[in-house]
This record gives structure tokens, C-alpha cells and sequence, in this order.
């Protein structure tokens, strides 16, 4: 796996796609950093300012944003990123 | 190529029982799942799940599946089936990954949240719509919020929301709600939720973000617009049917025509369970039980097949 690749999670505890998504990573052996917009609530904006949108999960890879659970985009980037 | 008695497809209630059952009468069994998620999962509120008076769906179904990987079963997770091959007294099943063969099937792939089609609303997606309560209801703190479809998941979503919004406004085609009178006596009691119903959706409006919505009243025709921050919808589902079209039948809805009595189809081989199915009533505590149902069925006919 690449070194430099960083993976940011903007989620929610309630969020079921929030589940998903990190379960996804963790079974491609991906790790990630997470913040829990109910424990970081003014992060909300920087969520949506990043990504042009309010719902979530919203997944940075590398800086690049996936926004909700969306598995062909979030392998094309970690692909593009020679983490798969 | 792997070998199996039964390949079950889905792991929502139906599935996750179905393979629980497969997996304690020594079936050979794999489980083929996008995700362990379903309409379960994204269910805010379940209060009519026996032994659970009160849960929420993301519970719920860790339950179902910490119970389901207590058995010997196989699973592919993240995995989707592309294609189904019948073969002689087999089948073929060919996902993104790799090819299986089984002798039976249960396709328990559920349903999806229908979309209104209506202008504005890929526009609007997360730009105050959103289709899950549990994701996004937080985003919504002091706001003025609809939610469309006067059903049960509609009714629970605007009883959540008042943890939240300022203003609830509950939208309904039809001239009555059709949620639970339980959950009807809850909404109609709280001043925060107005009800209106009778109406048809015509679009979203906004800038940059949703400002209001425009509905016709079905009575007179007259257009009229309701100023909202956000809006959830909630007006059902339909059955995740795509894979089975030409194999097994399905009714007019594109729901798989079951037997009742044995979740059979109309192809040998193939049983369905839970809201894939034609059964009138989707519920988690029916799905589960035509999971077992399609499960034992499958059993009896691998029996027979193997004499």
C-alpha cells in the first residue's frame, strides 16, 4: 500500500453508510482517520465547504471527496492511489 | 470453480435467517451480500420486532449478523452478483470476483428507497435531500423540514425529526396517512409536525440549496409552495429485481412471485424471501420468517434432488 495515502471520514454515529464504508476500508486493510460529527459538531462546515454538500459519509482520499457510500468511486481513488 | 448446495444473494433480515437456517442443517451455503445493510439498517426506530420493544435498525441487524457468523457459513461481503447461469439441475452464479456453482438458490436481494423523478432532485441531493433520517437529521438542528410519504417510515422519520427541527411538515399523496394508528396518534398530537395530504410533489426549488418545495393539491389542482431548509423522503420502496428478470416471474411491481407455502419461484431450484418477494406486507419480522421458510424448503428439495 502507498505510504502517502491518507483517508479522512466525516461521519456520525447514528450514520448506518458511515458503518459501511469503514467496515469496507478496514476489510481492504486500509486505515483512515475519522471525525464523528456528533463528538466534532463545528466540523460540520469544513464537511461541507470540502465537499459542496451537507449529508454524509463524506470520504477524503487524498484530498479527493466521495460523498455517501459509493464503492466504484471510493476503489477508483484508493486504485488511483495504488491502495488496491 | 467452488462448489455449493445453496448460494443465498442478499443479507438483510431474509437472507442473514436464511442462511442461520441453511448453515444448522449442514447445507453447504455462501452468502453473496453488496453490504450487510438492507432497508433494516437504515431504519431509525423498530418497535414491533418481537423480544426488541425498542431498537434501531444498525442494531438490530449487528445482532442478526454476530448471530449469523456463529455458524458455519461462507460469506462474500462487498461482493455483487453480475450474472445467473441455469445449468443442468444447477446454477451458475458469476460475481464481480469470481464464478460459483450451487444447486439451489434463495435470492433475498430486498428493495431499494424509490426516488420521487421529479425536477430538481439529483440537484438538491445533499443540498437538503437526503434520503437517510439516521445519516442526516442532524444537519437539520433548528431548521424547517419535510418529509415526504405518510407511511410508517415516513411518520417515525417525523417523530425523530423533532429532536432536531424547528418545523416538521409531513407530505402525503394520499387523502389519509397510511402508518400505524399507533404512530398516526403519536404525530397528530405533537404540535411541531403539520400534516398535509392529498398532494402531489411537482419539484424543488432553490439556488444553490433547497428553499422550498412545490406540490399540487390533488382536490383542485391548485399549485402551492411550502418554504423548507430540507426534506427527507420516505415513500417506499421497490424490489431489487434487476438480476432476476427473465429467470424467475415477477408480478406487475417487479416483486418475484412466491409460493407461500414454500418461497418457491417459478423456476426449480430458486426460492426468495423478504421484500423481494410478492408478499403484500414488508416487514422485518415476515422477512425473517420467509428466510426460514425459504431455507427448510431449500433443504427438503436439496433432499430430494440427492436421492
Amino acid at each position: 500500500m502507498s505510504s502517502a495515502l491518507k483517508v479522512l471520514i466525516y461521519s456520525s454515529s447514528t450514520c448506518p453508510y458511515c458503518y459501511v464504508v469503514k467496515d469496507y476500508l478496514i476489510s481492504k486493510g486500509i486505515t483512515f482517520e475519522e471525525i464523528d460529527l456528533d463528538e466534532q459538531p463545528k466540523k460540520r462546515k469544513e464537511m461541507e465547504e470540502i465537499s459542496g454538500q451537507k449529508n454524509i459519509p463524506v470520504i477524503l482520499i487524498n484530498n479527493e471527496a466521495v460523498c455517501g457510500w459509493r464503492k466504484e468511486e471510493i476503489d477508483k481513488l484508493l486504485e488511483k492511489y495504488g491502495a488496491i | 470453480m467452488e462448489q455449493y448446495d445453496l448460494i443465498i444473494i442478499g443479507a438483510g433480515p431474509a437472507g442473514i435467517t436464511a442462511g442461520i437456517y441453511a448453515s444448522r442443517k449442514k447445507l453447504k451455503t455462501l452468502l453473496i451480500t453488496k453490504e450487510f445493510l438492507g432497508q433494516v439498517g437504515l431504519t431509525s426506530r423498530i418497535e414491533n420486532y418481537p423480544g426488541f420493544p425498542k431498537i434501531n435498525g444498525k442494531d438490530l441487524l449487528k445482532n442478526f449478523y454476530n448471530h449469523l457468523t456463529q455458524n458455519e457459513i461462507e460469506i462474500k461481503n462487498y461482493e455483487e452478483v453480475v450474472k445467473i447461469k441455469e445449468l443442468d439441475n444447477k446454477f451458475k452464479v458469476k460475481t464481480e470476483d469470481g464464478e460459483f456453482e450451487s444447486l439451489a438458490i434463495i435470492f433475498a436481494t430486498g428493495a431499494v428507497p424509490k426516488k420521487l423523478a421529479i425536477k430538481n432532485e439529483e440537484k438538491f441531493l445533499g443540498r437538503g435531500l437526503s434520503y437517510c433520517l439516521t445519516c442526516d437529521a442532524k444537519a437539520f438542528e433548528g431548521k424547517k423540514v419535510a418529509v415526504i410519504g405518510g407511511g410508517n417510515a415516513g411518520a417515525q422519520s417525523s417523530v425523530e425529526l423533532l429532536k432536531f427541527a424547528s418545523e416538521i411538515y409531513l407530505l402525503e399523496y394520499l387523502e389519509n396517512l397510511t402508518c400505524d394508528e399507533i404512530l398516526k396518534e403519536e404525530i397528530i398530537n405533537q404540535s411541531k409536525i403539520k400534516i398535509i395530504t392529498g398532494i402531489e410533489v411537482l419539484s424543488f426549488e432553490g439556488e444553490k440549496e433547497l428553499k422550498k418545495i412545490v406540490f399540487k393539491e390533488r382536490k383542485t389542482g391548485e399549485i402551492k409552495e411550502l418554504e423548507v431548509e430540507g426534506c427527507f423522503v420516505e415513500i417506499g420502496t421497490k424490489p431489487n429485481t434487476e438480476l432476476m428478470k427473465g429467470l424467475v416471474n415477477l408480478n406487475e411491481k417487479g416483486e418475484i412471485i412466491v409460493n407461500p407455502k414454500t418461497m418457491a419461484t417459478s423456476k426449480k431450484g430458486i426460492f426468495a424471501a423478504g421484500d423481494v418477494c410478492d408478499f403484500p406486507y414488508k416487514q422485518i419480522v415476515l422477512a425473517t420468517g420467509e428466510g426460514a421458510l425459504a431455507a427448510l424448503s431449500s433443504y427438503s428439495y436439496l433432499k430430494n434432488l440427492k436421492k
